[in-house]
């Protein structure tokens, strides 16, 4: 009796087209603003938000994290590591990195992929 | 427990009637992949066997993160040796919890106390019944330290 097994090998997560996304969802926020205490929450949330919307309309069966980390540019360091176990084959992670003259943002985008 | 109904619009689909409500899906071809399909389909339904433990995995952040840090300065070279060891070590501690079914991602972040201001935040798309997240964060009187874990069920 032949047995079913479903194909998922279409399934590659596209780090540059998330790239893409980000940089675009950060410009169109962050753009030409100067570091703002007050607006930092509201600029944080509208980047992740952007962002994952626009993650959505790529169609793909994927559940994703999108951390945005924004620190004012006074010299300090700030240094970001992750580690994941997941699926190499399906599963992907992006880094956007991005600067102005008053404060550096730093986008990372976890894409983990279901079975449907 | 799942049955196919009699009812069906001209036999192209047919509707399963589930715990939940009605799925309507084109019928697979083969009994096999019938069986395969309704095998799947209770499995969904049914969500994960075990929960992610967030209780353990916050007393693993404390852990691995307090012993990392508690007595170290800012230094570049050390902290970014730190940073990526904390997310190693705390993914390996998750992983060995050993919760069936779950993806786990570990971000962290390490900055210096500058008297500067920085915001993390993140946003997740996923079914908030099954997955979820565990964060700490750490100070003393040179550098902090932001860590989240996040436990995404493979459905």
């Amino acid at each position: 009796m032949e047995e079913f097994h479903p194909h998922n090998d279409e399934m590659i997560f596209n780090a540059d087209e998330a790239h893409n996304i980000v940089k675009e969802c950060i410009e169109s926020v962050l753009g030409k603003a100067d570091y703002n205490q007050n607006k930092v929450n509201q600029w944080t949330a509208a980047i992740v938000e952007q962002s994952l919307t626009h993650l959505v309309k790529l169609g793909k069966t994927y559940k994703y994290i999108v951390t945005c980390a924004v620190m004012q540019r006074s010299g300090a360091g700030l240094h970001t590591a992750s580690s994941c176990f997941w699926d190499t084959t399906t599963d992907g992670t992006c880094t956007v990195r991005w600067e102005n003259r008053t404060m550096n943002c730093i986008v990372n985008v976890f894409a983990v992929a279901i079975l449907l | 427990r799942l049955r196919p109904s009699a009812e069906g619009d001209g036999g192209r689909r047919n509707h399963y009637r589930a715990r939940l409500g009605w799925v309507s899906i084109a019928p697979p071809k083969t009994p096999s992949a019938l069986r395969f399909f309704l095998h799947k389909l209770e499995l969904c339904l049914a969500g994960p066997a075990r929960r992610f433990p967030v209780a353990a995995v916050d007393e693993i952040l404390r852990d691995v993160v307090g012993s990392a840090l508690r007595e170290q300065r800012y230094e570049p070279g050390p902290c970014r040796e730190a940073a990526k060891n904390i997310a190693e070590v705390v993914k390996a501690r998750v992983k060995a919890l050993a919760v069936p079914r779950y993806k786990i991602v570990v971000v962290a972040h390490v900055g210096q106390l500058g008297g500067q201001s920085l915001q993390v935040g993140s946003r997740c798309l996923w079914d908030p019944q099954s997955d979820t997240f565990s964060s700490y964060v750490f100070k003393n009187t040179s550098l902090f330290a932001v860590t989240n874990v996040y436990g995404v069920y493979f459905e």
